[in-house]
């Protein structure tokens, strides 16, 4: 019998379909609700007017503005979008880089470490600038140090067993990135007029760490708070303050030796500055609950006049007065070594952070016009005045070209030829760092072993990871080139 | 040769008819609840599986998180911090001594909180309603924003300072703040993991207590039965399921959770505070590069999970035993 299919018919069929059609709608409003995709197609829907549009990605977010500013810039000279993106903090963004390696999906221009860009070289995810960039324009200590992989950085790489076989692959003299921007740590910054209510002379900086101790003491006495560093931070404290004093104690070769494992750390010159280090608790000179600040706080409890000094970088002071301290206040010196130290040097600029364009970038013409700009003498002044930081492309002392405070950092490093110490090893490898990281922690809260006791277990520490890299072998010592 | 008889079992006389029987044995639409369940089993598959997989495989070896290429190393991560580098040896050792530590006592304090809140909330009436709602604030708002406060309440000067102070107690006040004195640090950072997990008992302690028998609390208080005898031998042993429920996703939580940590002492100060979740943390993302970091990272997470899997079952066969 023929039967004919009504329309009640098809609804009953529907219906009996209801919960798969359910499960599309769901599925659609799942996907819907989705983010969109913000690749090029989108970035070109939001500024039509533009031909191209770049991503960059940094992780410091204070220099999302200056960058801003530098797009701006370039965008009204050539039409070229380009989108600053910041993830913060650090190791969110070191993740968020590894993540997009992976998957291809990094941006047109990358900002990363200065040193830790030939990881992403090797992986593949860098574009070789080799002959499209020159050192020219940049500041001594920046370009040809840090961009072109030189022979003695490479000469280090195969003395480290440890060095992976693609990072070796890498040929001398190619590069894969330029330097954004510069500056050096070990800088201390103290409070002018509570040196003066001190009774000591605001201008004149501390020769040696006991001077130092001694300043720090009478500011104290005056009822004046002692010093805020981040001991929060675990690299603080070797980093920014004992090793940048114990380098000039020894000299940079023998220094150089020591953390290396080829001579003994375990000396009477190590131990008196660990002695050094731990006074700074004996006499109360920390301010109280140091080991609980971190390098923004710190740097806040310094603008907020809530401690008398501060230990960082170029950054720091430019932090410092962001955060609305007056620069004329600040009295800014080296880290100084312990009386009696073979070597006194300034630091010099280094390259801090590199820019590259990776490997993803479907404009890689247009990404290099932007390093170019963004490096040029124009962008660079653009980006100093606008995130009060020193950028590595030389430029004026003057303060209408650069802002007041980078001029100040920029008349601090006039004449110095740009090299910071010279060490390749700065810390102790491995371990060992951990160990002396946990040992400064103690002395700042007062606790742990003697420091003979510290300087003996630090050295067994060094033994055991250079036995375990170098199987057994001494490691290979390094020639410190000579200061310029 | 012996030939086999190609699908025998379809010469078996009533086979094919048992399947139709099962088959017809299927309700209608018998697929809808899988259709329901895919997108869950989709997504653990795609995230969860896959990272689980990932991350052991990732354990026995070393890579810098960028390169296509692993390399092999066997055993030697979880050897390194267990007892082939003295200082990390060291250092994870105290570090899980800090997770049981935090897994002994927070929980136990949480479920002793929550209970003793929930028993002076059971009643009705506007006040306790008030009161249940103000008790289970720290549950909802437990953030970073809390945790930033908590810690203007230890530094020196702070709250906390103040109190003792106001109370002519300076002397209880330590100079470097409750986070900051190495012998204080973890007892201040697990007084804010049970100020922050006690609500959460405290809710289930109190659905467990209004669905008791109220006969049998009236029967034993016209026995003469005191509010303690009471407590201790009808109340606290029907409530006990749940406080089997509460110890051990508390202790699980207790051993994984290192964000607590990380905001308030990244570990210190001299590693008072470091645990083991914050060390796969610091490994995986910090030191990354040509280090063993991820690795290293890994080998340390699973060990962990190990420790965690054995205490829960250890825990489960305790409390079931008893309940």
């Amino acid at each position: 019998v023929k039967r004919t299919v009504t329309h009640s018919d098809v609804a009953r069929r529907l219906t009996g379909y209801r919960p798969l059609w359910t499960m599309a709608a769901l599925l659609a409003l799942g996907l819907t609700a989705l983010p969109r995709v913000s690749g090029p197609a989108a970035v070109l829907a939001a500024h039509p007017r533009s031909d191209v549009a770049l991503t960059m990605w940094t992780w410091k977010v204070f220099h999302k503005s200056g960058w801003e500013a530098v797009a701006a810039a370039f965008k009204a000279k050539t039409g070229i979008t380009v989108n600053i993106q910041a993830f913060s903090p650090d190791d969110l963004y070191r993740t968020k880089v590894r993540a997009a390696t992976n998957t291809r999906q990094l941006p047109d221009i990358l900002s990363y470490w200065s040193g830790a860009q030939w990881d992403l070289a090797a992986a593949g995810a860098l574009m070789d600038l080799t002959g499209k960039v020159s050192a020219e324009g940049f500041a001594p200590g920046t370009y040809a140090q840090s961009s072109v992989l030189t022979k003695d950085a490479h000469a280090a790489w195969v003395a480290n067993p440890t060095t992976s076989k693609k990072l070796l692959a890498l040929p001398v003299g190619h590069v894969f990135s330029v330097p954004t921007l510069a500056g050096s740590p070990n800088f201390m910054m103290f409070n002018k007029s509570m040196m003066k209510k001190a009774g000591l002379n605001p201008d004149k900086a501390p020769a040696t760490f006991e001077e130092l101790i001694a300043d720090l003491k009478k500011i104290t006495a005056a009822g004046q708070p002692g010093f805020a560093a981040a001991v929060k931070n675990p690299d603080v404290p070797p980093y920014w303050i004992l090793c940048p004093a114990y380098v000039q104690a020894v000299g940079r070769q023998a220094y150089d030796d020591q953390m290396n494992g080829l001579k003994p750390l375990n000396n009477p010159t190590f131990v008196h500055m660990l002695d050094l280090f731990k006074e700074l608790r004996t006499s109360r000179l920390w301010v109280p609950g140091v080991t609980n600040i971190d390098i923004d706080p710190a740097d806040v409890t310094f603008a907020q006049q809530r401690s008398s000094l501060d230990v960082g970088g170029t950054y720091t002071f430019g932090a410092i007065v962001s955060l609305g301290m007056d620069p004329k206040n600040i009295l800014v010196f080296n880290v100084p070594g312990p009386a009696g130290s073979v070597e006194k040097f300034r630091n010099g600029m280094f390259s801090l952070i590199e820019e590259a364009i990776t490997r993803d970038s479907r404009h890689p013409a247009e990404a290099l016009q932007w390093l170019k700009f963004s490096t040029s003498a124009e962008g660079a002044a653009l980006f100093a005045k606008t995130a009060n930081d020193l950028p590595a492309t030389r430029l004026p002392a003057d303060p209408k070209v650069v802002g007041a405070p980078i001029a100040q950092i920029e008349r601090f490093f006039a004449g110095s030829a740009g090299t910071f110490t010279g060490v390749t090893h700065f810390v102790p490898a491995g371990a060992a760092y951990t160990l002396l990281q946990k040992d400064l922690q103690q002395l700042v809260v007062g606790e742990g072993d003697s420091t003979d006791m510290m300087a003996t277990a630090l050295q067994k520490e060094l033994d055991a990871v250079n036995a375990k890299t170098y199987k057994g072998q001494k490691p290979p010592r390094v020639i410190v080139p000579p200061l310029k | 040769m012996k030939s086999w008889p190609a699908r025998a079992t379809s010469t078996v006389p009533g086979a094919r008819a048992l399947r139709r029987s099962r088959r017809r044995r299927l309700p209608p639409r018998w697929w809808v609840g899988y259709l329901f369940m895919a997108p869950a089993l989709l997504l653990f598959l795609v995230l969860g599986a896959y990272c689980v997989t990932f991350s052991f495989a990732l354990s026995f070896f070393q890579w810098d998180g960028f390169s296509t290429s692993w390399r092999w190393v066997g055993l030697d991560n979880f050897a390194y911090f267990l007892y082939g580098d003295p200082a990390t040896a060291q250092l994870f050792r105290d570090s899980l001594l800090h997770n049981i530590e935090i897994a002994a006592i927070v929980p136990i304090s949480s479920c002793l909180v929550g209970l003793a809140l929930a028993l002076l909330l059971n009643r009705s009436g506007r006040v306790s309603r008030l009161f249940r709602t103000l008790y289970y604030l720290p549950a909802i708002t437990a953030g970073v924003a809390t945790l930033y406060t908590w810690q203007l309440i230890y530094q020196p000067g702070g709250v906390l300072s103040a109190l003792l102070t106001a109370l002519r107690l300076p002397t209880l006040v330590p100079y470097d703040g409750w986070l900051g004195t190495p012998s204080l640090a973890l007892p201040a950072v697990m007084v804010v993991m049970i100020w922050s997990s006690a609500p959460g008992a405290m809710l289930m302690y109190l659905a467990g207590l209004q669905t008791l028998d109220k006969e049998v609390l009236d029967a034993a208080a016209m026995d003469g039965a005191g509010a303690w005898p009471r407590l201790r031998h009808i109340i606290w042993p029907l409530l006990f399921p749940i406080t089997v429920i509460l110890m051990i996703l508390g202790m699980d939580v207790a051993i994984q959770d290192y964000g607590t940590v990380y905001l308030m002492t990244n570990g210190g100060p001299a590693g008072a505070t470091s645990l083991v979740g914050l060390l796969v943390f610091q490994h995986a993302t910090q030191m990354g590069g040509t280090d063993t970091g991820l690795g290293l990272g890994s080998a340390m997470g699973w060990t962990l999970f190990l420790f965690t899997f054995v205490l829960a079952m250890v825990n489960l066969r305790l409390f079931r035993a008893r309940a």
